[in-house]
């Protein structure tokens, strides 16, 4: 016998212990014309049975609606992913679909190419050493445990924080991500969030309002920030300042993975520095497209099919769902609906 | 419950356990070496008698050793499948086996079970690389494939009421009805949202299957309305390895777990579970009643121990 059918039989014996004790109470017999509610109600909501993470780690994301995993993506790998950034800041890769954003105070001055006028990149499942992030392994064994073994590569993101210029526009408001996106169910949906340097509260790390996960997606638009704020930045319109919340000091490499309800936003950068993460939004392929007319992500819808038009040249073709669809990638699995 | 008789076997850990159909008192244990993780297996034969629990006898395999049943029509024969992926056909009239050995299988092969139903002479078997095979135990080749669980397969069994009708549970969380005459799938149960790791027909019901899962929970499934389980009984503090129904009480049931723990049920009872026996210091992996006494119980576990006993809720009528 070879020692990776040994690997993969301790793998499927460790599945089997990846559930906690069930409660010692004896249930009545049911009959068949039982409610559901007669069912022993679920534990876990957020998270699927797994053999990756630990009893507490998967407790702390029901309840927070985020996780952290220290030192998940090597510096080789950051590295060449900054390489990369550097390169299409620079023209010298110019990926199709890919969307490169400045921020709203430089975008004023005049135009240079340079990563220094770069405040993000998106869409960037055209450029192969980019889209590496989203097929790291390390990265997809997390994410399998929201997601399940189907998984989708629904948006990705390099952001470089620019430092702020005085206008404090490098923040980016309080936000939901599902805001953005027309997938459901939204428990099938994690973003994970990697640190390519120390980050912390100088040069605006994540802030999260824990446990905010198990609300509902609450209206967006455009906060009346003075000086102005980045295109998209949309921020949540009505929501409790003395809410808790948890700043997130992540080391380069340290990946956080969050719902996609989260209240979630970044802060200013006061440094002279610019400030760097790579993300993706990951979904289940079961996931189901919905129409967003008439909701709060109406807004939204707008903006972002009118940026594909200008794109990509459908002119009145495209709906926000197309928007999305057109840019994902089946990472693992098989796709099913999306 | 009166002292169990104890066959201690060094080095092997028990997988499956099976009475014999015909003979009273004999025993048969499938066993595997290092957990079953790597290493080789072992059938034992086992004989009771006045002094406890003897080895009658015991063949050896080169891969660990996952289930065993008897033949139905031969009171010396016996199959056993394996992890390497094969079913072997052994006689425990001749010192030396197997007398056939079955390669089909890609994976492990963690299910055996030979028809009761007397009509046919098929054993069904269930394997990690997700198919089902039906063979005839006289030819080489298996007779028929079934596909369509999406995740390994743990059990096999053949309804003992319906000739030609087996169930399969399986890790993609469904419990499967099959019937040989159509070679598709008749039935599927999703029946837990974890695992199913064992399933068993009810000896009075043909309607009524038990699964037990990663869950910790059994739940009884009448195949004519499946929307839900006409019982669910918990208890388990870890996964139920095995689950079978008593061949003497309808509504009888036992069932043995990763929690080291063997407890028996009766599911229309208000409060179902009537006993846990607690005598194993590992996973309990085999477990099966006896055909001759109504009370009879034989049990196998990763502890290097099998035991044959009668618990005292089988003894005393509840």
């Amino acid at each position: 016998m070879n020692l990776t059918r040994a690997g993969a039989r301790l793998q499927v014996l460790l599945g089997h212990l990846g559930r906690p004790s069930a409660p010692t109470i004896v249930a009545q017999p049911v009959s068949g014309l039982a409610s559901p509610a007669s069912f022993q109600p679920e534990q876990f909501q957020y998270t699927l049975d797994n053999n990756v993470l630990t009893l507490e780690q998967r407790k702390f994301y029901e309840e927070n609606g985020f996780l952290v995993i220290k030192n998940l993506v090597s510096d080789d790998d950051i590295q060449r992913f900054r390489a990369e950034f550097e390169r299409i800041c620079r023209e010298e890769v110019k990926p199709p679909g890919i969307v490169i954003m400045r921020d709203v105070a430089l975008a004023k001055q005049d135009y240079m190419p340079s990563d220094r006028m770069v405040s993000k990149i998106q869409d960037f499942q055209e450029d192969e050493e980019l889209f590496r992030y989203c097929l790291l392994p390390e990265i997809l064994k997390y994410v399998e445990c929201f997601t399940g073994p189907n998984i989708m590569a629904l948006h990705g993101m390099l952001i470089n924080k620019p430092p702020d210029v005085g206008k404090k526009t490098s923040r980016h408001p309080l936000h939901q991500d599902l805001h953005y996106f027309p997938f459901r169910p939204s428990n099938l949906i994690v973003c994970a969030w990697t640190a390519m340097e120390h980050i912390d509260r100088n040069n605006g790390c994540l802030v999260v309002l824990p446990g905010t996960h198990k609300g509902t997606l609450k209206p967006h638009d455009y906060p009346k920030w003075e000086g102005g704020v980045n295109k998209m930045y949309h921020g949540i319109q009505d929501y409790d300042p003395n809410s808790p919340r948890v700043h997130l000091v992540m080391e380069k490499g340290d990946t956080v993975f969050f719902h996609p309800l989260l209240i979630h936003g970044s802060g200013r950068n006061k440094t002279q520095g610019f400030r760097k993460a790579i993300s993706c939004h990951f979904g289940s392929s079961d996931c189901q497209c919905i129409d967003v007319s008439g909701t709060s992500q109406e807004n939204i819808a707008r903006e972002v099919v009118e940026m594909a038009e200008k794109k990509y040249g459908f002119q009145g073709v495209m709906d926000f769902k197309d928007t999305w669809i057109f840019r994902s990638r089946l990472v693992k699995g098989e796709r099913i609906n999306i | 419950m009166s002292a169990a008789r104890t066959l201690r076997v060094p080095g092997r850990h028990g997988y499956a356990a099976e009475f014999s159909p015909y003979l009273p008192g004999r025993l048969a244990c499938a066993a595997a070496q290092h957990y079953g993780i790597a290493g080789c297996g072992t059938l034992l034969v086992l004989d009771q008698n006045e002094s406890g629990l003897q080895i009658f006898r015991s063949f050896d395999w080169n891969d660990g050793l996952f289930d065993v049943t008897w033949s139905e029509n031969n009171e010396h024969v016996l199959v056993t499948c394996s992890g390497d992926g094969s079913l072997q056909l052994w006689d425990t009239a001749k010192a030396t086996g197997p007398l056939q050995v079955y390669k089909e299988h890609t994976q492990e092969v963690y299910s055996v079970d030979w028809s009761q139903t007397r009509g046919e002479q098929l054993v069904v078997s269930g394997s990690w690389d997700q198919t089902v095979k039906v063979w005839d135990p006289t030819v080489g080749n298996s007779l028929c494939t079934f596909r369509g669980h999406e995740s390994v397969i743990y059990s096999t069994i053949w309804s003992p009421h319906i000739p030609g009708c087996f169930a399969s549970a399986s890790g993609d969380q469904t419990l499967r009805i099959w019937d040989v005459k159509t070679t598709g799938v008749r039935i599927v149960i999703p029946a837990h949202q974890t695992e199913i790791l064992s399933c068993d027909w009810c000896k009075y019901n043909e309607n009524l299957v038990v699964t037990g899962a990663v869950d910790c929970s059994l739940r009884g499934w009448d195949l004519r309305n499946v929307r839900q389980p006409v019982f669910e009984l918990l208890g388990h503090t870890y996964a139920i390895r095995r689950v079978k129904f008593s061949p003497f009480h309808a509504s009888v049931l036992a069932s043995c777990s990763y929690d080291f723990t063997v407890r028996f049920w009766n599911f229309s009872k208000p409060d179902p579970l009537l006993e846990t026996v607690e005598h194993h210091t590992e996973f309990t992996c085999g477990l099966d009643l006896s055909l001759q006494s109504p009370t009879q119980v034989a049990d196998c576990s990763w502890d290097e121990t099998i035991k044959i006993y009668d618990p005292v809720c089988l003894t005393v009528p509840g």
